[in-house]
């Protein structure tokens, strides 16, 4: 049992992009508004900060409309000669709810994505974008971990107790020369201990602690069937949405049913995964 | 800084509210039934003009567009002290309640949308434009004077013919 984001990063990543996708692509309400309750309650109790600016977001975004658009036949007040329309504040929910909601799920995403997951992921897409992935979350951090320090050694051996801009430059310029020649030590440094250790010996391997079990099959096929429904009820335009100039949608079919319950349930899946294994956990324990 | 937080806070509330009420009382909100009904009185008008909405190009590519190609027939309208093309558009639409959408000011009015039809809709170059006498002229609505008698109309195009 784990939680979902201890699924296969592979089956994350399409569940991230499938959830996010076909919200991108419709208008309808129902759709968005479990696009982002489901995107917006995943995780909530850990960034209640993160949620509230979400939710202020969606009331601007919802409120913005109806100010800038004036297309739509039910009036409800004209400010001047300008007239504010029912059908307007419907479409600025309608558009505040998609951005909220894909917006959501994008943050969820760098939430449960580290960067070994990532690699993971990005290896299989394109071996030269990990690389280079793995190189800047490598060095990065630890270059400028490396110039804190040695800025830290030149103050404590008395330098920088000038303030000027060309003193500044001076010292910047200092802290560099030294770094480079770090990195260039540390770069020889590191090639010695990897041929003491044996690379380039033999055919390289690697070892990555992320399997695909069964599970992530399962999740995977749910993940795929479910989309697969609703895009199809899009396609077919059993989920068509009109807004303007008065609101009208597709006649209700049994296509529509299937797809706002298939794209409710994808919506919720991560939330339903971990009260899942919540519950099994618990039941477990429960025996001891 | 919790003392800085509040302090924000308040004066973001605070400028809320001032520009709650300044559109409040500076502008003029009306419900939909009183603003059709605010037309001008007939007393001060200074002669008549004929005013006609029309999109025949738009028929058949936009469902906004009348099966007719006729949003508002040609209709007199009075023709008050200062009025212009744009002004004489607002009261006809406001006497026959049909929608406006102006992406501009009022003094430098753009027509995006005239009854639930807008511009690029049909093709990317499709809009409204008005001509005067049959002429079309190359002011804003808002600058075109109008006389006793004259002929506006206000045609959707979907080609930029010249």
């Amino acid at each position: 049992m784990r939680a979902f984001s201890g699924y296969n990063p592979a089956v994350t990543a399409v569940y991230f992009l499938a959830a996010a996708g076909i919200a991108m692509f419709t208008l309808h309400p129902v759709l968005l508004a479990s696009a982002m309750l489901g995107a917006l309650s995943y995780r909530a109790g850990r960034h209640p900060g993160r949620l509230l600016l979400l939710m202020l977001l969606f009331l601007v975004t919802a409120a913005v409309n109806p100010i800038v658009s004036q297309n739509g036949v039910t009036v409800l007040f004209f400010l001047g000669n300008r007239a504010f329309t029912a059908e307007a504040c419907f479409y600025g929910l309608a558009s505040a709810a998609m951005i909220v909601s894909v917006l959501g799920r994008f943050l969820a995403f760098t939430d449960i994505m580290t960067a070994d997951r990532l690699l993971y992921v990005l290896s299989r897409l394109s071996p030269r974008m990990a690389l280079i992935l793995s190189m800047a979350m490598r060095y990065v951090p630890l270059f400028s971990r490396q110039a804190a320090k040695i800025r830290d050694t030149q103050t404590a051996m008395g330098l920088y107790k000038e303030d000027t801009l060309t003193g500044r430059v001076r010292g910047g310029v200092r802290i560099f020369s030294v770094m480079m020649t770090w990195a260039l030590e540390n770069g020889i440094v590191t090639a010695d201990s990897m041929a003491a250790r044996g690379y380039g010996t033999g055919r390289r391997t690697s070892f990555s602690p992320i399997r695909f079990r069964a599970s992530d099959g399962v999740l995977l096929a749910l993940i795929l069937g479910l989309s697969a429904v609703t895009v199809t009820a899009m396609a077919r335009g059993a989920l068509d949405f009109v807004y303007y100039p008065a609101v009208r949608w597709a006649e209700p079919s049994l296509l529509t049913v299937l797809g706002t319950a298939a794209y409710v349930l994808l919506s919720f899946l991560p939330i339903l995964t971990d009260w899942e294994a919540h519950l099994r956990w618990n039941f477990c324990m429960s025996k001891i | 800084m919790k003392n800085k937080t509040t302090r924000i806070g308040i004066a973001v509330i605070a400028a809320a509210v001032l520009l709650a009420a300044g559109i409040f009382l500076l502008t003029k909100i009306q419900s939909p039934d009183d603003y059709y009904s605010d037309t001008r009185p007939a007393e001060d008008a200074i002669g008549s003009v004929t005013l006609s909405i029309l999109c025949p190009e738009a028929v058949g590519k936009s469902e906004n567009a009348p099966a007719d190609g006729v949003i508002l027939p040609a209709t007199v309208c009075p023709l008050f002290e200062g009025d212009t093309v744009y002004t004489v558009l607002v009261e006809a639409a406001r006497a026959a309640k049909i929608p406006l959408e102006n992406d501009g000011t009022e003094d430098s009015p753009y027509l995006v949308g005239i009854g639930g039809l807008y511009a690029g809709e049909c093709t990317d170059v499709s809009g409204w434009v008005f001509t005067v006498n049959g002429e079309m002229a190359w002011v804003s609505a808002s600058e075109m004077q109008l006389s006793d008698g004259d002929t506006v109309e206000w045609v959707y195009i979907t080609e930029w013919a010249e």
